[in-house]
């Protein structure tokens, strides 16, 4: 939510007022309702309510396929008591694991998450985004082991026997000094 | 999350969204694991951008120009990484009222040298007391107790306040005084005093590289000695100014920077020694600390962060913090002030945040760092060790009462 000024805000807050219920009409022509909050959340959305008077409480949205807006409004569903999102300035901040935002995509398959990342990646919603590229994904690489994270992440090593042992035996080598053939 | 295994393939993921990734996960496990799961891993572990992206990223921190400018990806990795290590060491943990003490001297130690020594990290420690003390700080953190890493001490090394100490190797120690002299130590099982050289005047800093010693006096010479010579004194460099605070000679090549009371820094080529390289007038400074690439010259009015190659100013500390304490030691992540009583950790750039304070019963008088490992000398002669174990543990003596009574932290 950071790249509308104040008075973009002003504005948005008021176009939004006079609106009850805003829906999204979708790549296969469904509509989808969606909550102010995801308007507020999503740059691309607010800068639309914020420099247009007039503002059609039917929106088109004809890249993103229903199906995955409904998925973005049960995420905000999920974390509607969260407040205003900050995006974390350190790695540490991030959400716990026990965030049930970072639990909620863990059944998600490829493609869903593919498609909800173009989804948030052209709404420009910082926190879905967060959410799925990083917070998730973070869960299943740190603070495992190289074996673990290949396995849980579905990643095959391309590295030659060689390289892996000579990661093995340099593993406490200064980045530099590894490059693979 | 040990849950239902992931359907997630991290295999298929554009690289954008990897570098995102890699934002979020710390420093140490991108060096330690990720680069090593496969060749995409790699190349984003390995991008220079990546690194720049992910430190100025990390709350409000701004690299040196000349930092940004080089991408250096060794210089990068080793900057996020002891930043992100200081900020869950002192701000997370609060290790920074977490130490080993101990009162082994009975004056404020002036100077301390470290090295490691068959696998070991040796401490060695001059103070106004004119005695040398030896410490084997891996014997300290695994006692948890730093009297116990205590090895030797070198009562009356010199008959005044000891300013220098350096090593050349394992056995041959190197220790300098006020009382002008220079002196040739063999370090093992015992320490015996082999060889000296007379100086005639206070030889008030002191380093080495290859088979030389090299000693900064207090009349403003640079002695060069070879105690492999008999007449051990090979050169002299004749500044024609106050003293010589600081002399440190690169062993990557053969340049050799001097620092003076007067406030002139100079960068000499040891090979030819008529003319610096490069000079630069501050003022005159209190102390002066050499960090990776990076002078720091701390006077009455600021401290200075000077490139160690241009002596080019990067950063006017002083105003970017409103602070000037009376040394600061600078390292690849933050910055380590004392002032009087205080210790004081800033982030890394040129937006100094202070991480953490501590404040002390004694005046803290000297302070020392390397790789993790921080040193400070307090006033009633005692020594604090903040062990880098830290980093991967935490608190070492969370309920130790004498952390507890004698520190208070922010």
């Amino acid at each position: 939510m950071a790249a509308t000024t104040s008075t973009d805000m002003s504005t948005l807050n008021t176009a939004l007022d006079k609106i009850s219920n805003i829906k999204l009409k979708c790549k296969d022509g469904k509509l989808v309702t969606i909550s102010k909050r995801i308007i507020r959340e999503s740059e691309v959305l607010s800068h639309n309510f914020s420099v247009v008077d007039e503002v059609e409480q039917t929106i088109p949205l004809p890249d993103i396929h229903s199906t995955v807006m409904k998925q973005i409004v049960a995420f905000y569903d999920l974390i509607e008591d969260d407040s205003e999102y900050v995006p974390p300035s350190k790695y540490t901040d991030r959400p716990t694991k026990d965030h049930p935002g970072v639990g909620f995509f863990s059944n998600f398959t490829v493609e869903e998450l593919q498609a909800l990342t173009h989804a948030c990646g052209y709404l420009d919603m910082p926190r879905l985004q967060d959410f799925i590229l990083c917070h998730m994904i973070v869960d299943i690489i740190q603070d495992r082991e190289i074996k673990e994270i290949r396995e849980r992440g579905m990643m095959k090593t391309d590295y030659t026997p060689e390289e892996e042992a000579e990661f093995v035996k340099r593993h406490e080598a200064p980045i530099e000094v590894v490059q693979p053939q | 999350m040990d849950a239902a295994p992931s359907t997630i393939s991290l295999q298929r993921l554009p690289p954008e969204v990897l570098y995102q990734i890699f934002s979020h996960v710390p420093a140490r496990q991108v060096t330690q694991n990720l680069r090593k799961i496969n060749r995409r891993f790699h190349n984003v572990a390995h991008s220079s951008d990546f690194w720049v992206n992910k430190l100025e990223a990390y709350d409000g921190i701004r690299l040196f120009p000349r930092m940004r400018r080089a991408r250096d990806l060794s210089s990068l990795v080793r900057v996020a990484t002891e930043l992100e290590d200081n900020f869950e060491r002192f701000d997370e943990n609060d290790c920074l009222t977490d130490y080993l003490s101990s009162t082994q001297h009975i004056a404020t130690p002036d100077v301390f040298h470290m090295r490691m020594i068959q696998n070991r990290r040796i401490l060695f420690s001059g103070a106004r007391d004119h005695k040398v003390v030896i410490w084997d700080l891996d014997a300290a953190v695994e006692a948890r107790n730093l009297t116990l890493g205590h090895r030797a001490d070198i009562n009356g090394a010199h008959t005044s306040w000891i300013w220098g100490i350096t090593t050349l190797d394992d056995h041959s120690l190197f220790t300098s005084g006020w009382d002008g002299l220079i002196k040739s130590w063999t370090y093992g099982g015992s320490v015996v005093m082999r060889d000296s050289y007379n100086a005639n005047i206070g030889v008030v800093s002191l380093d080495s590289v290859d088979e030389t010693v090299i000693g900064g006096t207090f009349n403003g010479r640079v002695l060069f000695c070879d105690f492999r010579t008999p007449e051990k004194l090979t050169e002299t460099l004749t500044l024609h100014m106050s003293a010589v605070l600081a002399v440190k000679p690169d062993p990557s090549n053969y340049s050799l920077t001097v620092g003076s009371a007067n406030g002139k820094i100079q960068i000499y080529d040891r090979r030819k020694l008529t003319e610096p390289l490069i000079a630069r007038r501050t003022n005159s400074p209190k102390r002066i600390a050499f960090g990776p690439n990076t002078i720091s010259i701390t006077s009455e009015k600021h401290v200075l962060m000077l490139d160690s190659k241009t002596l080019k100013c990067d950063l006017n500390f002083s105003s970017a913090t409103d602070y000037t304490p009376f040394f600061c030691i600078p390292t690849d992540g933050g910055y380590y002030c004392a002032d009087d009583f205080d210790i004081k950790v800033y982030s890394a750039g040129t937006r100094p945040k202070m991480i953490a304070q501590s404040t002390f019963s004694s005046r803290i008088n000297n302070i020392a760092y390397w790789n993790g490992d921080i040193i400070a000398g307090l006033g009633e002669g005692s020594i604090q060790f903040w062990p880098r174990e830290q980093i991967e543990q935490g608190r070492l003596n969370p309920g130790m009462e004498d952390n507890v009574s004698t520190t208070s932290s922010t």
